[in-house]
């Protein structure tokens, strides 16, 4: 048997801040179409049911045709069963105002542990709740002889939360004849060790939103034979995002030399990804870092490309130290100024700029 | 510090020069561009090396001042300082690499530790740059050269007087840089106010985001709602329509009543009329179908006498079969007597055609006759004239033979002639006479010219004498002997010509005579050829042909002779029976003789009569059957009032009709009288209070009411479409705020950094002033005094200034002028002791030698002699190192 075990899908939420309009919509629509792929997969590799294991939305106000598309995704595959938990950013329910059901569609409760059965697999799952995230685990009761599968949405931790954070303790969890947690709230792939029978797994997201989900993203394939379970990683999302860390140095003296930096930082990265280039190191003062016209050389190899500067200026304070100049007495003073060494180069930075005629 | 001594190895044009320092104040009384810059480079560069900038486009001092001849590029320079002697090595190459630098402790050689390559920081603690700006002091500067001087050389000076000039343009630089993140301009605002302004936006918009939902809430409630009341108004229409309906139902059906009651009477009436028709009585299908019938026979009757009569001969053909026949008709047997008449007729005639010989016969026989006219030979004849060709043919050949024969003897004798002469003939004979000559002559003169005459010279002459006789002799001979060869040979050639001729000149005889023959035989027959044997050959067919088709003629001609009288007989008889008919149709047999012809005519019209004659009595038949049917047809139609009583086939239709109609309505009138009954004994069970039209007013009251809810709903789903778009548009604007922010924060700490950085800058200013400025205008304000130490009338010491920009200023009674206001003189010695005080500003510490190129130029004698003294003096703090080009102006006292 094969099930697809998938969270954090955050459809129809907010993309990339820095993303222009209109190919923040399209990202949009493309997490919506990603979701589409993925049941199209399924139903095309035999899977019995999708678990989605939380956040499916992320916004109390959902579009309706985001919404419409997940049903019709749903009703149209009568054939698996969509079992869905609700996550912590799922604020309002999706299916509001849905007249009919799916009857393909299983859903959980925060109340009580819910159990879907197909031949010797069993899918288990509760809301976690600030009320029953301390006692979730205690009325879990699973059969050994069945291949279990308990779906959660939180934090897992091996301690317990100081306050009513939905936490998933690893250690409520152990030895209650679990093969595999089928986890949501980490946005990125992570698979360990849960007891000795089983496993403790986050899928990810399908797609990264921003920056801070780089990386392969996409779905956890379980194969079940003989109630073991085996759990593929399936990298699934239309594009990544990719941050990249340049460090600049003393050679880097001109903007040539700064471009080819980042083309070769960047090279093989696919055109359709989201790039975003950071900038890091000590470069001399008189390299001017033209940002626009990296931007502009950049932007049209990649879907979306952004640069930041985070290099720091190199002085040398010697070359200064007798300077009979206005520049030197300047720099003379900053240095023995009691502020922060960060703060000393970009007043020094700007300075000897404005005093040798550049533009700030 | 100061300097000894220097060896100028390779630098610029000088090469190998010594110098020595050792003196206060070291003149060099020398010409213009003998090297004073160059000196004063290398002084620098012994103390801080040559600048190495590959990326520099401009042309170095390091690539300026290496000797052009490729040697040693460098020098050593040794100086004291502390009352300690030192000496620096420097080379230089291309690069900084290839540079060599040492320091040596003095007198002892040994390598110094005191210093590093970069001697002239540690030494005078100012930089390359400021070190050269400041100790060259040049010539014709001193009153507007002061500033350029200072701005070409004297380093340290030159960039304060740039910071301090440029210095509000660098603060305002900051300031625009941070106007553009501070400004409050409502046409150009800053990047604080815009991004600000995008936060307050943005959360202005997050923050509408509840009531927003709640609109929207609200919104979906209210949409509810109308669906609600949508789905009431069309139950509610839905009833009326029944109720509609169900009134319609039962006014249809009162109108169905009413509709047939008028049916019925209508029917009824139409009875009435019927009745009329039919006064006599209603006719039964049956003589109905009769009637019908009877009409259709006698449409067939007449449509059978109209296709009779069409096809019946008329005009001008009738007429000739009624003369054909009329009065004499034929029956089968003659016809079949008269075929048998004409067959035999065409029997005899071809049996006489057979007998007589083809066209191509008698024709070719006619051009035989007139070919042989002249002429018939025998084919003995013919075959001797074949013999006689076959020679001649034979005589042709032989002929050319013989000719062939002849050209080639010909041809042979000629040659032969050819080959006795030409010019091997005259060479012998020149080699004979030569030798002859050569033989006589030499016999000649061993006999009679020699001088030393001897036996042997007489053998000698006498043998070559002797030689030429002999050769003489037997040229002769072979003349001799070759003519009688020739001789003999032509004859035989001339011989065989003869013969060859003569056989020649008999075949051709011979072949003429044949040729006649055969040519006299041709004459007597009308044809062209060339080839004579051919020509015999098609007299001969000819012949053959032509007694061949004579013997034919014969044959002929005598088996003819019977059968023509029995033609004729035959021909008489036949010809007599169809006289008639053939007067008639304008034959003649006599010429045409086609019997069968006119037989198979006659048997066509005679059957075409027969026809003619048989559908005359058809028609008039038919005709009577018409009649008949006529008249008992319209007997009957008479006794119904019809629309047409002369048209038979409309009246019956008519009648047919009516009966029909007659039927249908007696049935109708039955079934309506039931249906009536019926509804009279069924009571209506549907019982509505409103009337139709109100139920309906009602309906489209209700109608427009959803028309006008459904609009509203629309309204409603759209509207929630725009919120829901709108509350998206919320939702990101509220993501964006946190990085909005961040953004802000980033512009403020860089407006931040703005600020720290002017504040930076004017205090650096305030440093570098307080640390320059004082004690320069002290300095300065020193020397001065020193010039002028009591005071002048026009002049005091103290009332000149510096600005910052190192120019001469003049204050007096509180005001300031610029110093141009002072005389040159003044002016310049004022410039000359700012310079002073400029250096002893700049070195603290170590001072260094001042280099001086002849800088009083243009001080008068007072003034130069003040200038004198004041060196003089500087001379104890400085070394001086001074150049100039007049005695006027040596700055050493006499003795010095």
């Amino acid at each position: 048997m094969k099930i697809i075990h998938c969270a954090d899908l955050h459809l129809d939420s907010k993309m990339e801040s820095n993303l222009a309009s209109g190919d923040a919509r399209l990202r949009r629509d493309e997490l919506l179409d990603t979701f589409g792929r993925m049941v199209t997969y399924a139903a095309e590799n035999a899977v019995r049911a999708i678990i989605i294991a939380g956040d499916l939305f992320d916004k109390q106000h959902i579009r309706k045709t985001a919404r419409m598309r997940v049903l019709e995704e749903i009703e149209l595959h009568p054939l698996i069963d969509f079992i869905y938990l609700k996550g912590n950013h799922d604020y309002s329910d999706f299916l509001d105002g849905v007249e009919t059901m799916p009857e393909n569609l299983k859903l959980f409760s925060d109340s009580e542990w819910t159990s879907y059965t197909y031949d010797d697999v069993v899918i288990t799952g509760r809301e976690i709740t600030e009320d029953n995230v301390k006692t979730i685990s205690t009325n879990l009761i699973l059969d050994s002889a069945m291949c279990n599968i308990v779906v959660l949405h939180g934090q897992e931790s091996e301690y317990e939360g100081k306050d009513k954070t939905p936490v998933v303790t690893l250690p409520d969890f152990r030895d209650k004849y679990i093969d595999y947690m089928a986890l949501g709230h980490i946005h990125y792939y992570k698979l360990d060790k849960l007891d000795d029978r089983g496993v403790w797994c986050y899928s990810g997201t399908l797609e990264g939103r921003g920056f801070d989900e780089c990386g392969a993203k996409g779905f956890v394939l379980l194969n079940i034979e003989d109630k073991r379970v085996i759990p593929t990683f399936v990298p699934f999302a239309k594009r990544l995002l990719h941050e990249v860390e340049v460090e600049l140095g003393s050679e880097d003296q001109d903007m040539p030399a700064i471009m080819g930096r980042i083309s070769s930082a960047v090279e093989g990265i696919p055109e359709k990804d989201l790039v975003k280039v950071v900038l890091t190191g000590r470069i001399p003062m008189n390299t001017d870092i033209d940002l626009p016209r990296i931007r502009r050389s950049f932007d049209e190899n990649f879907f979306f490309f952004k640069v930041q500067d985070r290099t720091r200026t190199l002085i040398n304070y010697e070359s200064f130290a007798n300077d009979r100049s206005l520049k030197g007495a300047f720099v003379r003073l900053v240095r023995d100024k009691d502020i922060p060494e960060k703060e000393k180069e970009k007043i020094i930075e700007i300075g000897m700029k404005a005093l040798m005629g550049e533009e700030l | 510090m100061k300097l000894i001594s220097c060896h100028i190895a390779g630098f610029g044009r000088i090469k190998d020069l010594k110098l020595d320092f050792d003196c206060g104040i070291c003149e060099f009384f020398e010409e213009n561009g003998w090297g004073k810059t160059t000196l004063s480079v290398f002084l620098k560069s012994m103390f801080y090396g040559l600048e190495y900038s590959p990326r520099k486009k401009e042309l170095t001092e390091r690539a300026m001042y290496e000797p052009w001849d490729g040697g040693v590029y460098g020098g050593n320079l040794v100086f004291s300082v502390d009352e300690k002697l030192y000496r620096i090595e420097r080379t230089f190459g291309q690069k900084d690499k290839d540079d060599t630098f040492a320091i040596y402790d003095l007198p002892v050689e040994t390598p110094s530790s005191a210093y590093t390559s970069n001697i002239g920081e540690e030494l005078f603690e100012v930089d390359r740059e400021s070190f050269e700006r400041s100790i060259f002091i040049p010539q014709d500067s001193l009153e507007v050269g002061i500033t350029d001087s200072l701005n070409a050389k004297m380093g340290g000076v030159a960039s304060v007087s740039d910071d301090m000039k440029n210095y509000e343009e660098v603060v305002k630089r900051i300031e625009t840089a941070a106007k553009e993140y501070t400004s409050s301009s409502r046409i150009n605002p800053g990047r604080i106010k815009k991004i600000t302004e995008d936060i307050t936006s943005a959360r202005e918009m997050s923050e509408s985001i509840p009531t927003l939902q709640e609109a929207y809430e609200a919104k979906c409630n209210l949409l509810a709602t109308r669906q609600q009341n949508l789905h009431e108004l069309e139950s509610q229409k839905s009833e009326i329509s029944a109720r509609i309906k169900a009134a319609g139902a039962a006014e249809q059906r009162l109108g169905e009543l009413r509709a047939k009651q008028q049916s019925l009477e209508g029917y009824k009436q139409t009875q009435a009329t019927l009745d009329d028709f039919f006064a006599r009585g209603v006719p039964a299908d049956e003589d109905l179908d009769e009637w019908d019938s009877r009409e259709r026979d006698l449409e067939v009757n007449r449509s059978r006498r109209e296709e009779l009569r069409s096809k019946q001969p008329s005009g001008e053909d009738l007429d000739v079969l009624v003369e054909l026949f009329e009065d004499r008709p034929i029956g089968e047997e003659k016809l079949t007597e008269w075929s048998q008449q004409a067959d035999k007729i065409k029997e005899l005639r071809l049996k006489g055609t057979h007998s007589q010989m083809t066209k191509e016969d008698r024709d070719a026989l006619t051009d035989l006759k007139n070919f042989f006219r002249k002429k018939l030979p025998d084919p003995e004849e013919i075959k001797e004239q074949l013999g006689i060709a076959n020679q001649e043919i034979e005589l042709s050949g032989k002929l050319k033979t013989q000719e062939e024969r002849y050209s080639a003897l010909r041809k042979q004798m000629d040659e032969h002639h050819e080959s006795k002469s030409g010019h091997s003939s005259i060479a012998s004979i020149l080699i004979f006479i030569l030798l002859t000559l050569t033989l006589f002559f030499g016999g000649f003169y061993f006999k009679v010219l020699f001088s030393a005459k001897s036996t042997l010279t007489d053998v000698i002459a006498y043998t070559c004498v002797g030689l030429g006789v002999m050769l003489i002799i037997s040229f002769v001979g072979t003349i001799i002997l070759r003519y009688q060869r020739d001789k003999r040979d032509r004859e035989k050639f001339e011989q065989e010509l003869w013969d060859a001729s003569d056989e020649l000149e008999a075949t051709q005889s011979e072949h003429d005579r044949m040729r006649g023959i055969s040519e006299s035989f041709l004459a007597d027959f009308d044809m062209e050829y060339e080839d004579i044997q051919q020509a015999i050959i098609e007299v001969q067919r000819r012949a053959d042909r032509f007694l061949a088709l004579q013997e034919n003629e014969r044959q002929f001609a005598s088996t003819n002779s019977d059968s023509l009288d029995e033609l004729s007989e035959l021909q008489l008889k036949l010809y007599t029976s169809l006289a008639h008919y053939t007067t008639v149709l304008g034959v003649n047999l006599y010429d045409t003789q086609d019997e069968d012809r006119v037989i198979r005519d006659l048997s066509v019209l005679n059957t075409r009569y027969r026809d003619f004659q048989d559908r005359e009595k058809e028609i008039h038949r038919v005709s009577g059957e018409i009649t008949a049917e006529s008249d008992g047809l319209r007997a009957v139609v008479s006794s119904y009032p019809v629309e047409e009583p002369d048209s038979i086939p409309h009246a019956l239709k008519e009648i047919r009709q009516k009966v029909m109609l007659y039927s249908e309505t007696g049935k109708r009138i039955e079934e309506i009288t039931e249906e009536l009954k019926e509804y009279e004994e069924t009571p209506d069970s549907t019982v509505e209070t409103e009337s139709l039209a109100s139920l309906q007013e009602k309906q489209q009251a209700l109608e427009e009411e959803i028309t006008e809810l459904k609009g509203y709903i629309t309204d409603d789903i759209r509207d929630l479409d725009e919120r829901s778009q709108q509350l998206s548009d919320c939702e990101d604007a509220a993501g964006r705020i946190p990085a909005l922010e961040e953004d802000r924060a980033e512009m403020e700490e860089q407006v931040r950094l703005y600020e720290e950085t002017l504040q930076c800058l004017g205090e650096a200013k305030e440093n570098f002033l307080s640390a320059y400025m004082g004690p320069l205008q002290r300095s300065m304000t020193s020397y001065l005094r020193r010039v002028y130490p009591g005071g002048e009338a026009d002049i005091l010491a103290g009332d000149i200034r510096l600005d910052m920009n190192l120019d001469i200023q003049l204050q007096q009674a509180g005001i300031t002028r610029s110093g141009k206001h002072l005389s040159a003189g003044y002016h310049d010695m004022a410039a000359f002791c700012a310079r002073l005080a400029l250096v002893d500003v700049l070195f603290g510490g170590e001072s260094p030698m001042i280099v001086m190129d002849d800088p009083f130029t243009n001080f008068d004698e007072d003034k130069l002699e003040k200038a004198k003294e004041l060196v003089r003096e500087v001379s104890e703090k400085h070394q001086i190192i001074y150049f100039t080009c007049h005695g006027s102006r040596s700055v050493k006292e006499a003795g010095r």
